[in-house]
């Protein structure tokens, strides 16, 4: 493997921003700044009271990088409190996923990361009074499209995207954590009994249980195909399995037993082979051969590598090679074959390059 | 004005509006115990309106998201 | 070496290689180009500001550059990069010194959350800063321009820098702005100052730049102190006035002008709220530029 990225090093080693100088600092910012990771290399410094060392110019842009992480952590937690409000009267618990439980459960996951939007977890069942009562409070609809709408409760695990009509902020709602035409089906029931009430709620709000937590992350970013965030998302991945693994020093054997009983033994491999290949993530020898179960065949496994080893790289063009593209689709034609049975693959991969690109051309 | 730190929103508030919630920050207070604090306090507002008025207020104040409506 | 260091010729070949650091105030930032209208306006407008060749660290990177595919023989067009992230759309070739300029207000003013970023032309005269935050339209870059002709510093016609724990004004003193009918204006107010060639038909109608005074760059690393905020408005026939305007109405309107105001959170409510307090609020109106400088001149001898 070639040398690590300046970023990854940094990341790894804070302490090693001693022997910086001033031409680093400009690649490490530029490359943590694309790869969305400024927030996150800011909170690791700060947390190692190493932040005053930084020379004042880089610093500036990480103080920034800061202060923004900080705002958005704000913004989600009112986010929750007002999705928590509008959906008073549904009778059931709604399940934060991603970001949304990272920052409401303050793990160092959340530190210094930006997130987008909020995405819940509802029972099936629930799915229309929770479309209906959000459209009270104010969330509409996004992707009028007949086929997008079509695409999305049909074919994929979740209400189209909602927007907040005066607040911009968009919501994903999920009624299971993979899509229902996936390959791997994960039994949602089984996610909802191992869920954790958050405190503060009256049991009216959970999060997954630290596995479940891994496990679903670890799904998202090595079968969604969306890597354009993939070294920040291993990072999700390292944070959390760091942060698990001390709080709890059964977790690694909770972690294996678990992704057995979901079906997600895969992911899993995959996420402690990439997270300690690029990452130094301690993972112990005994787990990590546990995991092998996951692991697919030789040329598999090579193909895979070749390719993820690329996607996780910082998006900067310091970090790329002529491979690094084609890496990209292929992960993100894998993701959709993934995904869904080959007879929609292919009309939808035809919908999207055909007609897509045109409407939008009108 | 005021800055809302729960939901990063700034509010410019009515003299009246920014005592109801100065008034609501000890305790939560009922409709009428509002309204009553009101009329004793040395405000302008001296007429049969003034109920009507703290409903408006504190619907206002919830609309913001700086109060929540509980039962008592 | 300043960038007047180098002649045009030197300058285009230098950006359209690795580019060039141009020290703008406290702040560096890494051009390249090979658009040769870039270079041009660059060597007259940026004459008397810091340059290196290859500086060690730099706050952005940018690049205005034509596509690399088939259009590039069509229609020429130039595209504005922050690193490698495309944050616009491409504009005729023709509009690449303003996109360029656009570019770099969009670095400063959506990339960069470290100062509290409000939209408003910021001068300075005696120690004291005046503020003059206002939507397009309102003459404020006329004014702005006008002013730094006359003797005030310049800090900025576009962005102002605001420092929440110090309050101190951070220059980002770069070429005035100027669209349509204020360029003819300018230049008839004050024969000596150097413009830019015009951009013709962009979103904004024609623009041209007015190279900033000599002395308000050499200056730029200097901070200054607010002491006035004023929100003018062009209005023909008036006569030049300050109105009074409440601190709340001009809490208000500040936060509506500023950037990043929300992004700031709590830092940003603080940093309005001690600003307002310290500064004379007023709104303007004026319709003679003569009359409007000896207004602001009266207040900065009180």
């Amino acid at each position: 493997m070639k040398t690590r990225p300046i970023l990854t090093k940094i990341l790894i080693h804070p302490e090693a921003i001693s022997r910086l100088d001033l031409n680093d600092w400009d690649l490490l910012i530029r490359q943590a700044r694309h790869a969305n990771l400024l927030g996150r290399l800011a909170y690791r410094l700060t947390v190692c009271q190493l932040l005053d060392q930084v020379p004042a110019q880089p610093r500036a842009h990480l103080e920034s990088a800061l202060g923004v992480a900080q705002r958005q952590m704000q913004a989600v937690q009112w986010e929750v409190n007002r999705i928590v409000q509008a959906l008073d009267n549904i009778q059931a618990p709604i399940i934060l996923l991603k970001g949304a439980a990272y920052i409401m459960l303050q793990l160092p996951a959340a530190q210094g990361r930006l997130f987008s939007d909020v995405d819940i977890l509802v029972p099936k069942s629930q799915l229309q009074a929770v479309e209906l009562a959000l459209k009270i409070h104010g969330w509409i609809t996004t992707h009028h499209d007949a086929y997008d709408q079509r695409y999305y409760r049909n074919w994929m695990h979740e209400l189209p995207p909602m927007q907040h009509l005066t607040r911009q902020t968009m919501l994903d709602v999920h009624h299971t954590i993979l899509p229902e035409t996936a390959r791997f089906h994960p039994d949602p029931k089984k996610l909802l009994e191992a869920a954790n009430s958050l405190a503060g709620y009256d049991g009216r709000v959970k999060v997954l249980a630290p596995t479940d937590m891994l496990l679903h992350s670890a799904t998202h970013l090595f079968h969604e195909g969306e890597l354009d965030h993939g070294l920040r998302d291993l990072t999700d991945l390292d944070s959390m399995l760091r942060h698990f693994s001390t709080q709890d020093a059964a977790f690694w054997e909770k972690l294996l037993e678990r992704a057995k009983q979901l079906d997600l033994t895969r992911p899993l491999y995959y996420a402690l082979r990439y997270t300690s290949a690029m990452l130094d993530t301690p993972v112990p020898p005994r787990s990590m051969r546990a995991a092998q179960v996951g692991a697919p065949g030789w040329i598999t496994l090579k193909l895979i590598d070749a390719l993820f080893r690329r996607a996780f790289q910082p998006p900067h063009p310091s970090c790329s090679d002529w491979l690094t593209r084609p890496a990209l689709w292929m992960l993100f034609a894998r993701a959709h074959w993934l995904r869904m049975p080959m007879h929609l693959l292919v009309p939808h991969l035809l919908y999207k390059a055909v007609i897509a690109p045109r409407e939008k051309q009108a | 004005m005021l800055y809302d730190t729960a939901s990063g929103d700034t509010h410019q508030l009515t003299p009246m509006a920014s005592r109801v919630l100065d008034f609501l920050r000890s305790s939560p207070r009922s409709h009428e115990e509002i309204a009553s604090w009101v009329l004793s306090s040395d405000m302008t507002v001296v007429d049969d309106a003034s109920l009507t008025k703290v409903d408006t207020i504190l619907a206002n104040l919830v609309a913001l998201g700086l109060i929540e409506p509980i039962q008592l | 070496m300043n960038v007047s260091s180098l002649t045009a010729r030197d300058l285009a070949r230098a950006l359209r290689r690795d580019g060039v650091y141009i020290r703008i105030g406290t702040h560096t930032v890494h051009i390249q180009s090979p658009f040769r209208a870039i270079a041009n306006n660059l060597h007259l407008l940026y004459a008397d500001y810091p340059l290196e060749l290859n500086a060690a660290f730099a706050d952005f990177h940018v690049s205005v550059k034509p596509p690399e595919n088939f259009r590039r023989w069509l229609a020429p067009q130039a595209i504005f990069r922050f690193d490698s992230y495309v944050p616009f759309k491409p504009l005729p070739a023709d509009q690449a010194y303003p996109l360029l300029e656009w570019g770099l207000n969009w670095c400063f003013s959506t990339q960069f959350h470290r100062y509290l970023v409000i939209h408003a032309a910021v001068l300075e005269k005696n120690g004291r800063a005046l503020l003059m935050p206002a939507p397009p339209g309102s003459g404020k870059s006329t004014l702005c321009a006008a002013l730094a002709t006359r003797g005030w510093r310049l800090l900025s016609d576009e962005l102002t820098l605001v420092a929440p724990e110090t309050m101190e004004i951070i220059p980002m003193c770069r070429p005035v702005s100027l669209k349509n009918e204020s360029i003819q204006i300018i230049q008839n107010f004050e024969a000596t100052v150097a413009m830019g060639p015009s951009a013709f038909d962009t979103s904004k109608g024609t623009v041209g730049h007015m190279r900033p005074p000599t002395d308000s760059v050499l200056r730029s690393q200097e901070m200054a102190t607010p002491a006035w905020i004023v929100f003018p408005k062009y209005e023909a026939g008036s006569i030049a006035q300050l109105a009074d305007l409440p601190k709340a109405t001009t809490f208000m309107k500040l936060a509506d002008n500023s950037f990043n105001y929300s992004m700031l959170g709590l830092r940003g409510f603080e940093a309005v709220a001690k600003l307002v307090n310290r500064c004379d609020c007023h709104e303007f109106k004026y319709s003679n530029l003569d009359e409007a400088i000896a207004v602001f001149n009266k207040l900065s001898e009180e």
